[in-house]
């Protein structure tokens, strides 16, 4: 009942794009001269470009099954998230909110405004341990998704999806080690291009076989008001819509991948105009495949409705690793042979894209925030280059292991959110205070730091650890409700720690 | 509800429009912008800093 389409022309269509990636790799490896052109491509991107590398860095495989995920599990309600996401670009964009200064600054890392602006090389590097830990933290759940969306797809079974998943991440490995930034913004161009025109399509397919009004009545009948309406939804709410307002923020102006595109623009009128136009595809990232993870809800329940994404009493089944399964496997019975090659080598694209960035972002932290600063000497250009591919292989082992043994147990999108606010809510406060507030000072900075790491208790396996689920439970505590909190507090934290302990006046003066 | 439905269904439909527009300027454009990168990395006197010489001595060198 659930087969797929997938066919080997469709193989040879992957195939050809992943051999197309690798020759990229060899081609701009020439033009890596220092870590300025490894790491923001000698500050070179222009707006074009430097939209097509924002949306193609965030549009990700990850994003698509996470929003699908979301799309299948809340219905239209789901595309607040979308929503959010765009007017808090747009407002970054409009107003220079933190990217601005951050590119005046000519930083390359945000741990590396923590030591200019506070001129303290241990705010950095641990800061810039904290940001890594984080951010690894984050993806290490990419490849099992990847993982799922390949064999959903292609039909493939377990064995051969790892095959597949090890090839793809040791040709990521292979030219972001070569490239670096340079050949991350171009493989960025061109799975932006495939994956749009891909999902685009997909999108009218899926309406002209289902029907927007079958569509709409599907949803009305699995969730009733709840499918529609996110304040009064199951686990939404709004204190959930203002969680997603901030992570809309955080997402473009505070996550390190966001920032460094930032800092590698030509110029600020170029930064403010990356954010206007990327605003239309931070929303578009969330909503396209939110909507084909509510056109799968749709066309599994009218088949069945077909377990195992239905229990017997028509209900969606509430294990997350199952409704993530539901995108892909849809796409691999609604798109006909070719395009479902050209819309997997997309997401596939989209895969080692969003590892790319990833992988040279946070290997550059380790390197640039904490190893060189640590260092008794200054280390050279060359041993920073190769510290940091030791680091992209280091954090690839990891990510294989990771996404091998952890129990997901929330929705894809909340373990993101989750993991991510480990890092982002301490560095929050740091940007917003150390920006716009001339008393914040190097203590309350660390205290910031160090209270954003609660946020880990969001993580529902830390939860199980600290016998809390059931507490939590009991008083209706969800995870968007600790992030929250613990934003709050590592805000008014900073504050209070920089009015106790201010920095010593000279500090204060050379940043003014 | 009714009011939701026709808020999703208006943002969506706006949404697709105007970015199937985005991807059409950013698909052309971003040919010319790779150019110029590439160009200027080629040329780039502006590698500030000392330590890019030292990585092309060490380059020559080995």
């Amino acid at each position: 009942m659930l087969e797929t389409n997938f066919s080997n022309i469709d193989w040879i269509i992957v195939a050809a794009y992943l051999a197309g990636t690798v020759v990229i790799g060899l081609w701009v490896n020439r033009y890596i001269k220092g870590m300025g052109d490894f790491l923001v491509a000698g500050r070179s991107l222009r707006t074009r470009l430097g939209i097509a590398t924002m949306i193609g860095s965030e549009l990700g495989l990850v994003t698509a099954m996470f929003a699908a995920q979301k799309g299948f599990t809340t219905g239209f309600s789901a595309f607040h998230i979308g929503l959010m996401a765009g007017i808090a670009t747009l407002i970054v964009g409009v107003t220079g909110f933190i990217v601005v200064p951050l590119r005046r600054m000519e930083v390359m890392t945000i741990p590396e405004f923590y030591e200019k602006r506070f001129r303290s090389r241990s705010l950095r590097i641990v800061g810039g341990f904290i940001l890594a830990a984080a951010g690894i933290l984050n993806m290490g759940l990419f490849l099992k998704a990847g993982a799922v969306f390949v064999s959903g797809i292609t039909g493939i079974d377990d064995d051969a999806v790892k095959w597949v998943m090890t090839v793809m991440i040791v040709l990521v490995l292979f030219y972001t080690c070569l490239g670096g930034m340079v050949s991350v913004i171009i493989t960025d161009y061109v799975q932006f291009v495939v994956l749009s025109f891909g999902l685009l399509l997909t999108c009218v397919i899926a309406v002209q076989k289902i029907g927007w009004s079958t569509l709409v009545k599907g949803v009305e009948k699995i969730y009733s008001e709840e499918g529609f309406n996110p304040l009064v939804a199951e686990g939404v709410g709004g204190s959930y819509v203002s969680w997603m307002f901030f992570l809309g923020v955080i997402s473009c102006a505070v996550w390190q991948t966001a920032v460094m595109r930032a800092c590698a623009a030509e110029s600020v009128a170029v930064v403010k105009k990356m954010y206007l136009w990327s605003s239309l595809g931070f929303m578009i990232r969330f909503l396209i495949p939110q909507f084909i993870g509510i056109c799968a809800l749709v066309y599994f329940y009218d088949m069945g409705p077909v377990e195992p994404f239905f229990d017997s009493d028509g209900q969606v089944s509430n294990d997350p690793e199952v409704t993530m399964k539901a995108m892909p496997i849809f796409l691999g019975k609604l798109l006909p042979v070719g395009l479902l090659g050209i819309v997997a080598a997309g997401m596939i694209a989209a895969f080692m894209s969003t590892h790319d960035t990833y992988l040279l972002c946070w290997s550059s932290v380790l390197t640039e925030d904490v190893v060189n600063p640590l260092a008794s000497e200054r280390m050279s250009q060359r041993a920073r280059i190769v510290l940091t591919r030791a680091f992209l292989v280091m954090i690839a082992i990891f990510l294989v292991i990771w996404g091998l043994w952890y129990d997901l147990g929330q929705d894809l999108w909340d373990y993101m959110a989750v993991s991510g606010a480990i890092y982002f809510t301490g560095a929050f406060a740091i940007l917003l205070l150390g920006l716009y507030w001339k008393r914040a000072s190097t203590t309350g900075a660390f205290s910031a730091l160090f209270i954003g790491t609660l946020a880990v208790i969001g993580l529902k396996p830390v939860q199980a650890k600290l016998d809390l689920v059931d507490y939590f439970k009991e008083k209706g505590i969800e995870s968007h409700h600790i992030g929250l909190t613990v934003s709050f507090i590592a805000i008014i934290g900073m504050i209070v720690m920089s009015v106790v302990v201010p920095d010593q006046k000279e500090r204060t003066e050379n940043f003014n | 509800m009714e009011g939701w439905i026709i808020f999703w269904g208006a943002l969506l439909l706006v949404t697709l429009i105007i970015y199937t527009v985005l991807v059409l300027y950013v698909s052309l454009g971003g040919v010319a912008d790779i150019r110029k990168m590439l160009k200027s990395l080629s040329g780039d006197e502006n590698s500030e800093d000392s330590d890019s010489q030292e990585l092309d001595e060490e380059s020559l060198e080995s």
